[in-house]
């Protein structure tokens, strides 16, 4: 009997095994090994850790590491909401060619973005050419390799992915609601910010967490269109590697993990608190 | 409590999307405080119908009045209408209390009063003491009542439903039916009901309009609709019935009539009018029996004509005569009165 049932539980998570030895794999084994290389160096210490947490330098570029990625998401969230918003409000045969419009530029490589970003500000670049000729400025501006450039780049090769991820979470919102809403008394406005968004601020922080992490971890951006000043946490390791400091970038690296996960848990913990989510009853 | 309540009237309203034509020249007065049922085959108009008056849907053409009032060009907020939605409608992330209370917040009632206010609503619906909860930890059941409630709660003229009760089961699609005659007697307001149930458009409705390809075939009180049906649709809409054609000669007098009335295309005869006592006929005529069966109370025979029309006859189980074998002529009747001639 017992036997029976332990078979059944074990039939019923069965297809889940290749999953978790996929993520086991590719995900526990390599963290598992940064993690040994961050504390081993070669006996046990946390030394690479005191050196991250007692240098300034180190600290600055932690700092605005989580700030660049915060605000990138904030930024993403403000434009990326309305967008799919716009999107849910227009008639059902024309939403797909809208979405595929978002979604063509995660087809070309990040590279290649950021180069076009590099043509379009340069300092003869399209937004420089454009306003010499009608005469706005007399002088090329500073466009390119501030740290405006590094926002600019990182929110448009983001973007996509929020305003999918607010688009899927807004289809999922019964329209009734909003019509039911509008006979309660409701004007348009107050029907979406009582119904709506309520209902779609989960899929929003969904989105906002993923650009986040995402953020966390950019390095192609600030080293091509940053200045010398904007640097991120994943710069510093790609520094360290190269100058094999194996060591130290893995310290660097878990604390990246780790602050993502432990930033990522509070704004949960934080949102579960004041957000509808659909799963709770 | 009986204050509000508010006629409506739809004057020539169409409606087209493309080429299909939902509303044609649809022309309806409600009274103030009626109940009234818009029934009829799928795609006959009657989600449009209501979508116009709530102001979800504009009229290509004509115009609404709720009261005196043109609504035509007024947006759903200033309609002052109450709606129950087939799909409850129920905003997920408010507790049961804060959805009653919705409509009230959105017209500035003040705290103490709503609170006041929507607690006697939930008693009414037999829901004290659920406000806390959330829509997802209601049944069915409950969850239609906590949407009567939230659109009764402000008292509006005029409450709006679309196959409200459609998505329950029979038992508790029953228990709904008394609760809302119930909230309509005590609050006295218009009524505008939409359901393809006919039996619920009977049990609950003053008068339904039976409606057909955008146009009302017949308005009439529930009892005027089955006894007095005025076209073969309306016949065949409303109960069962059998549809003798009278066109053909052959019917009329296999039916023991000498000749069709005036101006009948076709005979209305309901399985229960029609009798094997002679007394409770004064027409009558041969026919076989192909069938028998036994539906509790009654008796259902399928019978047929000798000029070869089915017809279906239903008996109550007195058990005064025999029940006929398969197979076996029987002589059938009926009372003139209880015939309905159909003219179209
Ligand atoms: N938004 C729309 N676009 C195109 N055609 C529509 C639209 N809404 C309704 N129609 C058409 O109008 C006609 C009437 O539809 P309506 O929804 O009013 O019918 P109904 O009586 O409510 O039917 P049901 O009992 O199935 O709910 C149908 O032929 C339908 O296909
Ligand atoms: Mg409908």
């Amino acid at each position: 009997m017992t036997g029976s049932l332990t078979a059944m539980r074990f039939g019923r998570h069965f297809p889940l095994i290749p999953a978790l030895a996929l993520v086991f794999a590719m995900f526990a084994v390599p963290v598992a090994f940064v993690f040994v290389e961050a504390v081993f160096a070669p006996e046990f210490s946390l030394a690479h850790f005191d050196r991250f947490f007692t240098r300034s330098v180190y600290l600055t570029v932690y700092w605005n590491t989580l700030f660049v990625s915060a605000t990138v998401a904030s930024i993403c969230l403000l434009i990326g909401y309305p967008m799919a918003l716009f999107i849910v409000g227009q008639p059902e045969r024309r939403r797909p060619l809208l979405l595929f419009l978002v979604l063509v530029p995660l087809w070309m490589s990040i590279l290649v973005r950021t180069y076009a970003w590099m043509v379009v500000l340069g300092r003869e670049g399209i937004v420089n050419s454009a306003l010499l000729w009608t005469g706005i400025i007399d002088q090329p501006m500073t466009l390119m390799f501030t740290t405006g450039s590094v926002y600019v780049a990182m929110v448009q090769i983001l973007l996509p992915i929020m305003v999918v991820t607010c688009y899927s979470a807004m289809t999922e919102i019964d329209p009734g609601l909003v019509r039911a809403a509008r006979v309660c008394g409701a004007p348009p406005f107050a029907a979406f910010r009582r119904v709506f968004l309520p209902l779609s601020l989960e899929g929003a922080l969904t989105g906002w967490s993923v650009i986040f992490i995402l953020s966390m971890g950019f390095f192609i951006v600030p080293a091509l269109v940053g200045g010398r000043r904007d640097v991120l946490l994943g710069n510093m390791i790609v520094n360290q590697i190269a100058q094999a400091n194996w060591g130290f970038a893995a310290a660097m690296a878990i604390v990246l993990l780790v602050s993502t996960v432990v930033l990522l848990a509070l704004v949960r913990l934080v949102a579960a608190r004041f957000l509808y989510s659909p799963r709770e009853v | 409590m009986n204050q509000g309540r508010a006629p409506v009237r739809f004057q020539n309203v169409s409606r087209s999307f493309g080429s299909v034509v939902a509303l044609d020249d649809f022309c309806l007065n409600i009274d103030a405080g009626e109940f009234i049922t818009l029934l009829g085959p799928s795609g006959s108009g009657k989600t449009t119908a209501l979508n116009i008056l709530a102001g979800f849907d504009r009229a290509t053409s004509g115009e609404v009045y709720i009261g005196e009032r043109a609504v035509g060009a007024l947006p759903p907020e200033k309609r002052n209408v109450g709606m129950v939605f087939q799909s409850f409608a129920l905003f997920p992330h408010m507790s049961v209390f804060e959805n009653v209370a919705f409509p009230l917040r959105m017209r500035g009632v003040a705290g103490p009063q709503i609170k006041q206010r929507v607690e006697r609503t939930l008693e009414m619906v037999q829901l004290a003491g659920y406000g806390t909860r959330r829509p997802a930890a209601l049944s069915g059941g409950q969850r239609q009542r906590v949407a009567l409630a939230r659109a009764v709660v402000a008292e509006p003229p005029v409450l709006l439903m679309d196959e409200s009760l459609s998505a329950l089961d029979l038992k508790l699609r029953e228990e709904l039916q008394e609760e809302i005659r119930r909230l309509h007697r005590e609050f006295g307001t218009t009524v505008v009901f939409v359901t393809h149930d006919q039996g619920e458009a009977l049990t609950l409705s003053d008068r339904i309009a039976l409606m057909d390809a955008g146009r009302i075939r017949q308005l009439d009180t529930p009892g005027a609709l089955y006894d007095r049906p005025a076209s073969r649709f309306v016949a065949d809409f409303i109960g069962r019935t059998n549809i003798v054609p009278m066109d053909d000669g052959s019917h009329v007098s296999a039916v023991g009539l000498d000749h069709a009335p005036d101006h009948a295309v076709a005979l209305s005869l309901r399985p229960e009018k029609l009798t094997r006592s002679p007394d409770r006929s004064d027409i009558r005529f041969e026919a076989t029996v192909q069938d028998v069966a036994f539906r509790g109370a009654t008796t259902e025979l399928r019978l047929c004509l000798a000029s070869g029309l089915p017809l279906r006859m239903s008996e109550p189980r007195s058990g005064a005569l025999s029940l006929p074998a398969r197979g076996e002529t029987i002589t059938v009747g009926f009372m003139r009165d209880d015939a309905t001639a159909l003219h179209e």
